[in-house]
């Protein structure tokens, strides 16, 4: 197959020359961007000119790499899409991709993807490409892939006495913050000072006295309403919040918004914008869990670890509880109570693409349950990294038709979809939002598979089919 | 009666249970074979495909008229067509001519057709219809064209609306029997916003058998039968939620039973959260639904 294509939209941010090969000089043009900051994309761009020819270029060989990371902050953290564009593609044989220093795959088929899985990766990545033409010269081209936290927020130690943040919370969750469990584990009016050290800006908000938005009205049914201190932030630290759930407040408030941000912008939709959900982000009367009760989110306290806590602290809970609101202003009511068999039901359904949220927002780090388990390994049976293996009727046959626990089988399809090395991130946000509202009563996860091919058919011109096949299979169906 | 008589009787009686029984038998696995035939030619797209010819006027007219009383699609929707048919024949057959469509519209597609009970279309998939998805109009003669292919009458559904987004329009009619939404009953659409192809055909549509649709009960003499279910708790029942509407809907228990009914959201604050949908019969005044809205 021709290499082809077009590099365009990307912004060339700093050049080099360097010479490779013996026929001639190879201009080498290399990205700079800082990671995967703001709306710009980064680019590697090789192209070979005849030494001395004062006509320019005489063979307009040329290859391209290009981080299209430009789309969205987010849709870079799992893995990267590296698109191969040339101008004369023929006089292409090969591309080498090494990662930091270790050879990768080489791309010999075109059109390349080649993908940089930045999962758990948290330290800058060297991706070098080194292209092989057809008459023997090479060119190559390097770039330095930064992988950043989910969410528009920043690790600052100094978070409490930076006037550019208007509060500062946990990133994801204070477990995952800290990277480690609390022992004992965390419970209201702890001090957690040097773990709140997310730094924020608020987003959105309709009123400068409370935590509302077109999305949210957040409040605490067993707390105070969050309102800003004097200086007209909302800098509370958690050892001080005992009785008030302020830090649960704006941990609700600003993740709910990024998740909105987040798979708008990797999926073009989210369908509960602009609903005003109200969120009670303590409510005791619910111990261990947290609900999306059909209008609104309602979060409970967390006794599992020993001490309570506010659910609340953890992100990925009601990132979780939207994901069931999304389902539902896209596909309307639908059932949820247990699966009859392993092929699933639309309540498992919901459950797993209700995960799967989370690990749409936090593609690095999409375990559940850190918090409410005071666990690296979250939530038991429901993470995704460890559940590649997990089939319909393995978990059919060891937990029943449980709506979790055939969800795990749905989150884990969704994630392996996701991930697999031919799909690509972006396309398959898209897959994910426009499947949920062509979900209805009558759908199971084995016959979901018939949306998936139809939105592939219809909006990507079949080119996902293998994918689906091959991951439906791998769980079973 | 003698001993004689008995025993004769008795043996009479036995042979027309056994008689009837094989005859029973024998019409469900016929029924059943011409089921999986039918599956089998939607499953196989590349046989079996008929020119688009032999979808004459005269066959329209038939599909349509077997579609136009509700009676008759309820005899296709409880249960099996009521006449076998044979590939090609012009006979109105709801099944034949939904696989005779989706080929005249795409022959060359690998169409899959997901139907419950053998008969209810559940889905439609595998294959772009060109150009029925445009506009309401076109996705309403549409599901005209359909007719009661789908296994229940397409003549009770409403108008679909429309929800646009970036690659696809999403329409949605729902299922209107006497003036009344039927509950969770709908037909969506799928199509393509650039092209207006059709990709994809969810239905939810019910057997709505001879439902209970006198109002005995008004909204407040409803709602009286929800409040003492809730006596000792803090609750409030909601009166503004979307789901709660001023008219009542045909609550579909089964095939067998179906009631106008009251639809509640009572929102509870103590002991323990909970926030429910509670459907009261118009008629019967029975609660026939109870359920607990909370997802976890």
């Amino acid at each position: 197959m021709a290499i082809g294509g077009f590099l365009k939209h990307y912004i060339v941010t700093c050049i080099r020359v360097t010479q490779v090969g013996t026929l001639g000089f190879f201009i080498l043009n290399l990205g700079c961007s800082k990671g995967f900051e703001g709306n710009k994309s980064s680019v590697i761009e090789i192209a070979s000119t005849s030494q001395g020819d004062p006509k320019g270029p005489e063979t307009p060989e040329s290859v391209s790499i290009a981080f299209k990371q430009g789309l969205s902050l987010e849709s870079a953290e799992v893995s990267e899409d590296v698109e191969i564009v040339s101008s004369n593609s023929s006089e292409i044989k090969d591309i080498q991709m090494s990662l930091n220093g270790n050879t990768d795959r080489k791309l010999t088929e075109a059109p390349f993807i080649y993908r940089v899985n930045l999962v758990k990766k948290e330290s800058p990545i060297k991706v070098k490409a080194l292209a092989t033409f057809k008459n023997g010269k090479t060119a190559e081209a390097e770039i330095t892939v930064n992988p950043q936290l989910a969410g528009s927020g920043g690790i600052d130690p100094s978070c409490m006495t930076n006037a550019s943040y208007d509060a500062c919370i946990f990133w994801k969750n204070p477990i995952s913050h800290k990277k480690s469990v609390f022992k004992p584990a965390i419970t209201y009016g702890q001090d957690v000072a040097t773990v709140q050290s997310y730094g924020i800006k608020l987003k959105g908000l309709s009123s400068q006295s409370e935590l509302k938005s077109i999305n949210f009205t957040v409040s605490a049914k067993d707390g105070q309403k969050a309102v800003p201190d004097s200086a007209g932030t909302y800098k509370y630290k958690y050892a001080e919040d005992s009785g008030k759930s302020f830090v649960a407040q704006l941990m609700a408030y600003f993740w709910m918004t990024e998740e909105i941000e987040i798979i708008k912008k990797k999926s073009g939709r989210f369908y509960a914008e602009g609903k005003r959900v109200p969120v009670s982000s303590l409510d005791k009367s619910v111990k261990n869990n947290a609900y999306w009760d059909g209008q609104g989110i309602v979060l409970g306290e967390v006794t599992i670890p020993g001490k309570p806590s506010e659910v609340a602290l953890g992100a990925d809970v009601y990132i979780h509880e939207l994901g069931h609101g999304n389902m539902q202003y896209a596909a309307g009511n639908t059932a949820y109570r247990s699966c009859g068999s392993a092929a699933g039901c639309i309540g498992a359904i919901n459950e797993g693409q209700a995960d799967f949220h989370v690990a749409l927002v936090f593609s690095q780090n999409p375990v559940l349950g850190e918090h409410f388990f005071n666990s690296m390994e979250g939530m038991p049976g429901r993470n995704v990294l460890q559940n590649h293996n997990l089939t319909g009727t393995s978990a059919f046959s060891s937990g029943g038709g449980e709506v979790h626990n055939m969800g795990a089988v749905y989150a884990s399809l969704l994630w392996e979809m996701y991930v697999h090395p031919a799909m690509s991130h972006l396309d398959f946000s898209k897959m994910f939002s426009l499947h949920l509202a062509m979900l209805t009563n009558s759908s199971t996860i084995a016959n979901s598979k018939a949306v998936f091919e139809s939105i592939n058919i219809a909006q990507f011109d079949g080119k996902y089919k293998t994918v689906i096949d091959e991951v439906f299979k791998l769980k079973g169906y | 009666m003698s001993d004689r008589w008995k025993w004769v009787s008795w043996i009479f009686g036995t042979i027309v249970v056994i008689v009837y029984s094989i005859i029973v038998i024998e019409n469900k696995k016929r029924m059943k074979a011409i089921t999986d035939k039918y599956r089998g030619q939607v499953s196989n797209s590349s046989t079996n495909a008929e020119s688009p010819k032999s979808m004459s006027p005269t066959n329209r007219a038939s599909s349509a008229k077997s579609k136009n009383s509700l009676s008759s699609s309820r005899q296709v929707a409880s249960g099996k067509p009521s006449h076998s048919s044979k590939k090609g024949e012009s006979d109105g057959d709801p099944w034949n001519s939904l696989e005779r469509r989706l080929k005249e519209w795409d022959p060359k597609a690998p169409w899959k057709v997901r139907r419950e009970n053998e008969s209810l279309v559940r889905a439609i998939s595998g294959g772009v219809i060109p150009a029925k998805g445009a506009d309401i109009q076109s996705v309403q003669s549409f599901l005209e064209e359909l007719g009661d292919s789908l296994g229940v009458s397409t003549k009770e559904l409403s108008p679909p609306t429309r929800r646009t987004f970036d690659v696809e329009n999403i329409y949605e009619a729902k299922q209107v029997i006497q003036g009344y939404e039927v509950d969770g009953a709908f037909v969506k659409v799928f199509s393509r916003r650039s092209d207006g192809a059709i990709y994809y055909l969810a239905s939810e549509m019910k057997v709505v058998n001879h439902p209970l649709l006198r109002k005995d009960l008004d909204l407040a003499a409803a709602r009286n039968v929800v409040a003492p279910r809730f006596a000792g708790k803090s609750f409030e029942i909601e009166g503004s939620d979307s789901v709660q509407g001023a008219n009542p809907r045909i609550y579909v228990k089964d095939e067998k039973y179906s009631e106008l009914v009251w639809v509640f959201i009572v929102k509870v604050t103590a002991p323990t959260y909970d926030r429910r949908m509670i459907y009261v019969g118009a008629q019967s005044g029975q609660v026939l639904l109870d359920e607990s809205l909370l997802m976890h």
